[in-house]
């Protein structure tokens, strides 16, 4: 279930907020439903990506990777901070899901976004998997 | 001149950055809580290995606990600029205590404040 964590943890509700909380859902949606086209309009075109196996990628090898069916079943998000840093903003936040045997697990991720000509883009990515 | 004078203050930039990042991880392995004290934003966030994600002072103390290992190393540093934020991507590489070799990846994100970079974030997996 998301969560506005911003509120309560110092961190003002703004347009941009908005924008990145719908573009941080977008992200987790689009990682369950492999949907490559999202992350191809919302990724920088040097976007990294620090993969929970400590693999390192690039943008289109992240593009690739995200092709086949999600690995993992009931992907959800919680525990959500934004932090917008002038024209750059971080976000923090915890998934759950259920590994292929079952089992349930959490994660965590640290996302990085930029404005770049009006739009924010995604330019980091950093992934456990617990 | 003006770009020159911008990759001059960019090549700056990126030996202080350098040296913050060896500090960092000179620093985790030392317990040094002092280096961190003067390096991490007051609104510093790090999320852990184990899920976990805690602010500038649990950060502290959790540094001033001794390192679960030795050897500690930074390897593949990667150091690029956003605007006004830096990113580190980096593995590492350190001696477990029953003398297994351990590794890990981190992304750290700096931002500049009065004319100082601070870390502002910090995510690292170890494997």
């Amino acid at each position: 279930m998301m969560q506005d964590a911003a509120r309560g943890q110092g961190y003002p509700a703004t347009a941009d907020h908005g924008v990145l909380q719908e573009l941080n859902q977008g992200f987790i949606r689009s990682v369950r439903t492999s949907d490559v086209g999202w992350f191809d309009r919302n990724l920088a075109e040097d976007f990294l990506n620090s993969n929970a196996d400590g693999t390192l990628v690039e943008r289109a090898a992240f593009l690739r990777q995200i092709a086949p069916p999600c690995p993992v079943a009931n992907l959800d998000v919680e525990d959500v901070r934004i932090r917008i840093l002038g024209d750059a903003a971080i976000i923090h936040g915890r998934t759950t899901y259920t590994r292929p045997d079952g089992q349930a697990a959490a994660g965590r991720y640290t996302d990085v976004w930029v404005r770049q000509r009006g739009r924010w883009v995604c330019v980091s990515g950093d992934v456990t998997r617990g | 001149m003006h770009e020159a004078t911008h990759d001059g203050a960019r090549a700056k930039d990126l030996e202080i950055l350098e040296g913050l990042n060896r500090n960092y991880v000179r620093s985790a392995e030392q317990s040094d809580v002092r280096w961190y004290t003067e390096n991490l934003a007051e609104d510093f966030l790090a999320s852990s290995v184990d899920g976990s994600i805690v602010d500038r002072t649990a950060f502290l103390a959790r540094i001033a606990r001794p390192y679960p290992g030795s050897n500690l190393k930074a390897v593949a540093v990667r150091i690029r600029f956003c605007g006004e934020l830096a990113l580190i991507h980096a593995g590492f590489e350190y001696r477990k205590p029953d003398g297994q070799m351990g590794s890990g990846r981190y992304t750290d994100v700096y931002a500049r404040r009065q004319g100082r970079w601070l870390c502002v974030a910090a995510h690292f997996n170890r494997f």
